[in-house]
């Protein structure tokens, strides 16, 4: 296939602003799937995805498209929206020449939509704007025009005008794509040079890559070689998406795909590596990517302790599909042995949670989420420290610096004293306050990212009536006088419950978190304390009152059986109890301190 | 063996009451129904007819509620098809508003000896609270007809009412101390779709919450205590070992029949071989239904006891153990330390203020018999 008849592209867009809407009908417009086989949302493929209208993993589907006579490849690659998968964007971003960038025209550019075409940027793609829900009775198209050409600098002169919705324009999304987008560059001839931009395991095929061919060709039977491991393997097949897997027997420079070579370990797939044939083979590789960081940790434990080595099977098999999640070994004295996870944002921990319960059936219990700090200790020596456990003694620590983030928020003017109060709170620092225009103002705070993984976007949203957008990106460490927040059940300390907190926080928090756990732990035969020390100084206490009346009374007519089934369901019960000291806490208690507000 | 009859009708259901009984109804459904139950007699007849039976109490529901006549027919097919030793004790449910003095004299004709009168409290506030139909005055007169008649009396009551507190539970357990034997005292619980759980949702009932009737429930044990009753049992008082004989035979895992809708039965049977010796015993529970229709198809239809719709549960090993420690627990005889093996230690390690060593036995204390269920749970 001639590389000029091939174009790779992504779509970038603030969350909700209709991209994988508009994904759905270049798929059905282009006849790729069957009228009657259109599902709403196609490429988002996980339940949870349909379920929360977002995409949490990037997606790849092939089009075919007639344009003047001549037949296009067209290969989208559908991205994620929420900034937490900031890194899976800019992976699929760099397997393609140019973008499409869809801007709603009831809200215009939004925090998210900024930070895309940045990543758009850095890529070196071409970017196309695309004006969507312009059927929208609140539509203001030229307000939307005029903030795409202030804010970000792009011409919108003919930009497509479209409802993704009503299949509106879609056709001049299509010749957008072939006459404004770059067709790939590259040589079929040169040695085999595939990026990896995404693997997932697939439990037949083995470890799937998904490739983009920069140069030369890859068939079936060809041995290939991993370029970061020198790991060689056989191709067993190579196909594209269209936007199901489809076997095509080969691929060449300018395609998209995957190639399937019976690989057992997702990590022999590393995101970010190039594969060359061993018959011809490449001198250096592609640069690939930057790690992605994990910037919130959480310990992850079984409900069942003795599920512990499924819930390592299931994070293995979850970080195939999702190098982004990083895990190890944790053992705390309440929960047992579980693991310390580090993942991109709070969505893609509640993401990966509900994933391990839906897709592996598995109860898990979380700890409160963390970031990473780092601690210098009187002796000089550093460390990072995530899990609030591993934090040395006051009189060894010398200071803690914690990730701060350079936050941006849009919003409509008059939230702007709402929003100025908050990431006050939030201990934020004003950095920048500009208008973009009359109707939006673009705010700048730097923030520590113990809060914004806290409550912060929450709070935001209810503030802001949900017109406020949040994007943030790291900012590096600062000083901050942190403490770490104790939880003593009955005198003993649970390590499943300490946090580390802003010293001025801590007695709120504290005595937020004994209120809850009150009411989470059941009464037991003894009065149980609960409180909340910082160094072994007790800030805040409450008391669960002692269990004096666990029976049941009246046996109606020797009905005997009922007496037995309730007792079943009391052992049932305790059989999900952890036991801190002498007292039982049932898994749920572990959950409730992580809806404690610094108001309650 | 030990015989239930279950008469499931009511001059009006009391708010609280979650039980499987109709409010009184139509002559024609009595009729039905004490036909059915002569029926379900008849056939277990055929079968246990041999076994000695200890003792046959008649529930509800209001068992007083029936007249003469209809009592009588029920305990013919009960003589008819039983061997009832003499002097066995026979009690019957009887409610203050539906038992007269020409009822007591028929039943103490008929072999009844004792009567559990369904008291629940002597505050006429609480009364109409729960929808009771009587009233303190009515209650107090009935225990003093009662009395001329037998010397075996029971009365119930219900602590954690809407006008409880200390004094009222004071009042009314002394009311009555002297003229009673047995007193039966239950923590009021609001179960799932009956009218009080309504009423208290909607915040026109306030009842006690779990402290305050552990509270209340334990200002009566003292008054009783006081009053020279022993706490033989969970919810159970009785001066000069007047227990009650039938529920101690729930406790002791003794043999029962139960009759009529929803009534539950212990059965052994012998499993022998072909020379007549026993090979094993097969313990089961059986369960009735609860459905009044089916109950009276189930009768007609049945030409063996076995034939009517059941829930069945086969006991193992494992469970009869379990079931010999928890029902034995409720009582203050206790359980062999034997049985107990090595939960004893358990329970003196876990639970030292809780139970009474007696020697060969061990016991739940009060307060242990308040928190039952906690320690069963961790032992068993």
């Amino acid at each position: 296939m001639s590389l000029d008849k091939i174009r790779n592209f992504s779509i970038i867009a603030h969350i909700d602003h209709g991209k994988s809407t508009l994904a759905d009908r270049l798929i059905e417009k282009t006849g790729t799937v069957a009228a009657r086989d259109m599902s709403s949302q196609l490429l988002d493929n996980m339940d949870i995805e349909k379920e929360r209208g977002i995409t949490i993993k990037l997606q790849t589907c092939r089009l075919f498209h007639t344009h003047n006579g001549e037949e296009y490849t067209l290969n989208l690659i559908d991205t994620p929206g929420h900034v937490d998968f900031t890194y899976e964007v800019s992976r699929s971003l760099a397997a393609c020449e140019g973008a499409l960038l869809v801007v709603d025209a009831t809200q215009g550019v939004e925090a998210q939509t900024l930070s895309n075409v940045y990543l758009a940027l850095d890529n070196d793609l071409e970017i196309v704007p695309v004006i969507n829900k312009i059927d929208l009775a609140s539509a203001d198209i030229e307000g939307t025009k005029a903030e795409i050409e202030d804010i970000i600098g792009l011409d919108t002169e003919g930009c497509p005008l479209i409802s993704a919705k009503e299949g509106l324009g879609v056709d001049d999304v299509l010749d957008a794509i072939i006459e404004k987008l770059p067709a790939p560059q590259g040589d079929k001839d040169a040695p085999l040079k595939a990026l990896i931009f995404d693997s997932f395991y697939d439990n037949y095929r083995g470890a799937i890559s998904m490739v983009r061919i920069v140069d030369g060709m890859v068939r079936v039977g060809d041995r290939i070689r991993m370029m970061s491991t020198d790991k060689e393997f056989d191709v067993v097949e190579v196909g594209v998406f269209s936007p199901s897997m489809k076997s095509t027997g080969k691929l060449e420079a300018g395609e998209v795909g995957y190639i399937g070579a019976s690989i057992k370990n997702v990590s022999d797939t590393a995101v970010g590596d190039t594969i060359t044939r061993v018959d011809h083979a490449a001198k250096e590789p592609l640069p690939g990517y930057k790690k992605a960081t994990p910037m919130v940790y959480t310990g992850i434990f079984p409900a069942d302790g003795a599920r512990y080595n499924d819930l390592k099977e299931a994070l293995l098999k979850l970080q195939l599909n999702d190098a982004s999640i990083s895990f190890e070994q944790e053992t705390s004295l309440a929960l047992g042995f579980g693991f310390r996870c580090g993942f991109l944002g709070l969505l893609h921990m509640e993401i990966i949670e509900e994933r391990l319960e839906r897709e592996f059936d598995l109860d898990i219990i979380t700890t409160a989420p963390s970031v990473q700090y780092i601690v210098t200790k009187t002796n000089g020596e550093k460390l990072d420290v995530a899990n609030p456990t591993n934090l040395p003694p006051a009189g060894e620590i010398d200071y803690i610096e914690e990730p701060i983030v350079k936050a941006s928020v849009f919003s409509p003017p008059e939230y702007v004293g709402q929003i100025m109060e908050l990431c006050q709170d939030k201990r934020g620092t004003f950095v920048d306050m500009t208008y973009v225009d009359t109707s939006r103002v673009q705010l700048t705070y730097t923030i520590p990212l113990n809060e914004i993984i806290y409550d912060f976007f929450d709070k935001l949203k209810s503030r802001t009536r949900g017109y406020a957008s949040l994007d943030y990106e790291m900012a590096g460490y600062q000083k901050s006088d942190l403490v770490r927040l104790d939880m003593l059940i009955n005198g003993d300390m649970c390590d499943a419950l300490s946090i580390i907190v802003h010293k001025d926080k801590a007695y709120a928090r504290g005595r937020g978190i004994a209120e809850k756990l009150k009411d989470a732990i059941p009464r037991q035969l003894f009065e149980i304390p609960v409180q909340a020390a910082i160094g072994g100084k007790v800030i805040a206490r409450e008391t669960v009152k002692a269990l004096r009346k666990d029976v049941l009374a009246k046996c109606y007519g020797g009905d005997i059986t009922r007496k037995k089934k309730l007792l079943e369901k009391q052992k049932e019960g305790k059989k999900r109890m952890r036991r801190v000291g002498s007292v039982e806490i049932p898994s749920e208690a572990f959950v409730t301190i992580l809806k404690v507000g610094d108001d309650d | 063996m030990k015989l239930y009859i279950h008469i499931p009708f009511c001059k009006s259901k009391c708010f609280y009451c979650d039980f499987k009984s109709f409010p009184c109804s139509e002559d024609y459904a009595i009729f039905d129904y004490l036909n059915g139950l002569n029926r379900e007699i008849e056939l277990a007849g055929k079968v246990y007819g041999d076994r000695n039976i200890t003792s046959i109490y008649f529930g509800g529901g209001t068992p007083s509620l029936l007249t003469k006549e209809q009592f009588e027919s029920v305990f013919s097919t009960i003589k008819n098809s039983f061997n009832i030793p003499e002097n066995i004790e026979i009690t019957v449910e009887c409610n203050p508003e539906s038992v007269d003095e020409d009822k007591l004299t028929f039943f103490s004709s008929q072999g009844v000896n004792r009567i559990s009168l369904g008291v629940q409290s002597l505050d006429d506030r609480n009364l109409k609270a729960i929808g009771r139909v009587h009233n303190c005055k009515t209650a107090l007169e009935k225990i003093d007809i009662v009395k001329k008649h037998f010397d075996n009396l029971s009365v119930d009551f219900i602590v954690g009412l809407p006008y409880d507190n200390n004094a009222v539970i004071e009042d009314e357990i002394k009311a009555v101390a002297d003229k009673v034997e047995h007193i039966s005292v239950y923590m009021l619980s609001v179960e799932k779709g009956t009218p009080l759980e309504i009423l208290v949702e909607s915040g026109k009932v306030v009842v006690a919450d779990a402290d305050e009737q552990i509270d209340l429930f334990e200002e009566a044990c003292s008054v009783l205590e006081s009053a020279g009753f022993e706490r033989y049992e969970v919810s159970n008082f009785a001066k000069d070992g007047h227990y009650s004989n039938h529920n101690n035979g729930y406790w002791l895992r003794e043999e029962y029949l139960g009759f009529g809708l929803s009534a539950s039965s212990l059965l052994k049977d012998e499993i022998l071989d072909e020379n007549g010796s026993v090979l094993s015993v097969n313990e089961r529970r059986l369960k009735n239904t609860n459905d009044f229709e089916n109950y009276l198809l189930d009768a007609r239809n049945s030409v063996d006891y076995e034939d009517f719709d059941r829930e069945e549960e086969v006991l193992d090993e494992a469970e009869i153990y379990d079931e010999k420690i928890m029902l034995a627990l409720r009582m203050n005889t206790g359980v062999d330390k034997l049985l107990l093996g090595e939960k004893v230690k358990v329970l003196e390690e876990k639970f030292a203020p809780f139970i009474i060593d007696k020697g060969d036995k061990i016991a739940l204390n009060g307060k242990g018999m308040d928190v039952m269920n906690h320690i069963l749970v961790e032992i068993l």
